[in-house]
């Protein structure tokens, strides 16, 4: 067994590089360790302004990703592996997003989806069900700006897509 | 007379695949006053940046490619053409799971931080790569910031320096 002096030996310690921290602060120029709550409404403004870019950008996503359902031969497997991988990059890219722009109930669906894509199986008919209640979910948040929901809503419908998503694999 | 942390004299590199994100992290960073980013949507593009221009922080989110975010923290760390093994390095991404937290701690990143994020946690996160530096600890294959947080100390300029 080795001592603790010994495995404390192997290590090398190097001292902070207090580089940034001497060429950034000071006490004449620059915003404080903490934001005000200024600050933070300046910045809001800036997120809000993307948040149209956000929107709109989602529900063409969204639209495509519902057409290409609605579509999907699910005996062509080079299709099935484009859609897939399509869908887990939107549903990824959807639920890390939504909460910033004031959609904490997007990114809930979207982890929802994004973690359903994930699991290794053939895809049937019943787990393009399920993508595709994720997918219209999604889609009907955005259409009706659900930015702000009750609580046990939210539970509500996390709880039922957990369910759904544990009953078919 | 209380500290402030000038934004910008900081370079960011941001490394992220959808555009999105990385213009709302840049405009972000404008707001603080940082006006020297860099954006880069894949990590190939992201090393050819850092062997070729200096930086401060790199934000990186995990999902990128050819390499991941994991696979270019241990660029940083490890590599012999990293410019900096000791660049601060915050992870920025929706891969929030306990699993995920470890794995970035034991590369080397310097934060991390969930996506979704809000302007505070991102905030906090950058507060903390530019006023507490933390040492770094090169143990068998590891080479990162110490893992254990230090508490306490006073985190500002040295007056007296002035």
């Amino acid at each position: 067994m080795t001592a603790p002096q010994d495995r404390a030996e192997r290590s090398e310690f190097v001292p902070p590089n207090d580089g940034l921290k001497r060429k950034t602060l000071n006490f004449e120029t620059g915003l404080g360790l903490s934001l005000t709550e200024e600050e933070i409404e300046k910045i809001a403004v800036v997120i809000e302004r993307s948040a149209d870019i956000f929107v709109s950008g989602v529900g063409q996503k969204l639209k495509i990703l519902r057409g290409a359902i609605a579509t999907l031969d699910l005996r062509n497997p080079a299709r099935v592996n484009v859609f897939l991988s399509n869908a887990r990059s939107e549903a990824y890219d959807i639920g890390s997003m939504g909460g910033t722009f004031g959609y904490p109930l997007l990114t809930m669906v979207a982890k929802s989806l994004s973690e359903f894509l994930e699991r290794k199986r053939p895809l049937g008919a019943n787990q393009l069900a399920v993508i595709s209640l994720h997918v219209n979910m999604l889609y009907v948040i955005l259409a009706q700006k659900l930015k702000v929901v009750d609580v046990a809503l939210e539970d509500d419908l996390t709880s039922a897509f957990r369910k759904l998503t544990q009953k078919i694999r | 007379m209380s500290v402030k942390i000038d934004f910008s004299a900081i370079r960011f590199l941001i490394v992220d695949p959808n555009p999105l994100a990385g213009d709302l992290l840049r405009d972000i960073l404008i707001m603080l006053g940082s006006h020297q980013n860099v954006k880069a949507t894949r990590s190939d593009i992201a090393i050819n940046l850092l062997s070729s221009e200096p930086f401060d922080i790199v934000i990186t989110e995990l999902e990128t490619t050819p390499l991941t975010g994991f696979e270019l923290v241990r660029w940083i760390r490890t590599d012999r053409g990293s410019p900096d093994p000791m660049l601060p390095v915050i992870m920025l991404t929706a891969r929030s799971e306990v699993q995920y937290v470890s794995e970035a701690r034991d590369l080397g990143c310097t934060e991390f931080l969930a996506k979704p994020y809000s302007v505070q946690a991102l905030y906090t996160r950058l507060v903390s790569v530019i006023a507490k530096p933390r040492q770094f600890v090169r143990v068998g294959e590891f080479f990162g910031p110490d893992r254990r947080r230090r508490r306490g100390g006073f985190d500002g300029p040295e007056r007296r320096q002035e």
